[in-house]
C-alpha cells in the first residue's frame, strides 16, 4: 500500500475591476480586496468540480476529483486546496480557468504549490505580512487575519 | 611514340541503400467501426452514418471522457465505407482517443451507437491490414 501524496496549492483571488478607493492613491492593495463573505470553501470546491470536468470530462472529474478545499478566507481572497500529487496541475488549471465569483471577474493566482499543509500557510502568512508593510501597516497582527477562526486539519 | 594508355574511368559504385527509421511518427491512424443497437436497416436513409454523424458523435464521445481538452484533439477523417472510418490524429493524442472510444455509449435517432475499433496503429497500412484480417478469416 502506497502512501496517498497530496499536493496543496495556495492562491489568492484577484480582483481586477475592484472600486477605487475615493481619495486614496490607487495602490495594488485594490485586486486583493476581500471576497464576498458567502464564498465559502464547498462553494469552491463545487465550482472546482464543475470547472474540472469540463475541461477535462469524466476523466478529470474522476481523477482529481478527490480535492478538498482546506481554507479559504473571505477577509484575504486567499485559499489552499489540497489534491493528488498526480493531478494537481489539472486542478490549478480548473483554478486559473475561474473567471468569476458570484457574478464578480476574477482571476485566480495560484502562487505556492507545496507538499505540506504548513508550509503553504507560511506562504499565506509570509505574503499578507508583506502586503500590510507595503502599504505602510504595521499595527495589525497579521497571522490573526490569515488563521482566523477557521481551523486547518493537518493530514 | 606510343600513346599513353588511358584508363577508362571507374564505373561509379552505387551508393548503398539509405535506411530510415521512423521513430517518432507524428500522426497515427485509427479505423473504427459505428455500431448502432438496434441495427439499422440498409435501406434506411441515416445509414451508412456521413461524415457530419462521424464529426459530431467523435467529438461527443471525446468531450464527455476528456472535456474541453478532448474536443481540442484534431482529427482527420481520411475515408468513409459504410459504417467504416478510417481516421488520421496526432500521435501523442492516440491512447486519450483510444479510451474515449473504446467505452463511450451515446444516442443518435433513438439507437445507443457506440464504436469497435478495428485497428490502430502509427501507420495507414498496418491500420488496414489488420482490419482485413478479419474478413480473411471469416
Amino acid at each position: 500500500m502506497v502512501r496517498y501524496k497530496a499536493r496543496y496549492i495556495l492562491f489568492d483571488v484577484l480582483y481586477p475591476n475592484a472600486p477605487k478607493t475615493l481619495g486614496a492613491a490607487s495602490t495594488h492593495i485594490e485586486f486583493s480586496s476581500p471576497s464576498d463573505p458567502s464564498i465559502t470553501s464547498s462553494y469552491l470546491s463545487g465550482l472546482l468540480r464543475d470547472g474540472l470536468a469540463h475541461q477535462f470530462g469524466d476523466y478529470g472529474a474522476g481523477v482529481a476529483g478527490n480535492l478538498s478545499v482546506k481554507y479559504f478566507s473571505p477577509a484575504t481572497s486567499t485559499g489552499i486546496v489540497r489534491v493528488s500529487r498526480d493531478h494537481y496541475r489539472l486542478v490549478w488549471t480548473a483554478l486559473s480557468f475561474m473567471n468569476e465569483l458570484k457574478g464578480v471577474p476574477v482571476v485566480i493566482r495560484v502562487v505556492r504549490v507545496s507538499g505540506t499543509i504548513k508550509k503553504a500557510e507560511q506562504e499565506a502568512i509570509r505574503r499578507a505580512r508583506k502586503e500590510v508593510k507595503r502599504v505602510g501597516g504595521s499595527l495589525v497582527d497579521v497571522e490573526d487575519i490569515v488563521v482566523e477562526d477557521d481551523e486547518m486539519e493537518e493530514d | 611514340m606510343e600513346e599513353p594508355s588511358v584508363t577508362p574511368p571507374k564505373t561509379q559504385k552505387a551508393e548503398p541503400p539509405v535506411q530510415i527509421t521512423i521513430k517518432n511518427p507524428e500522426w497515427g491512424y485509427a479505423r473504427l467501426k459505428m455500431i448502432y443497437d438496434p441495427p439499422y436497416t440498409a435501406e434506411s436513409p441515416s445509414y451508412p452514418p456521413d461524415i457530419l454523424t462521424w464529426r459530431a458523435t467523435l467529438t461527443m464521445c471525446l468531450t464527455q471522457f476528456f472535456g474541453l481538452m478532448g474536443s481540442a484533439i484534431h482529427i482527420d477523417i481520411l475515408y468513409l465505407e459504410n459504417d467504416e472510418a478510417w481516421l488520421r490524429l496526432p500521435k501523442n493524442d492516440t491512447t486519450m482517443f483510444a479510451a474515449a472510444v473504446s467505452g463511450y455509449v451515446g444516442i443518435i435517432e433513438g439507437k445507443n451507437v457506440g464504436f469497435k475499433t478495428l485497428g490502430m496503429g502509427d501507420f495507414l497500412m498496418g491500420v488496414l491490414g489488420k482490419g482485413e484480417e478479419d474478413a480473411l478469416w471469416a
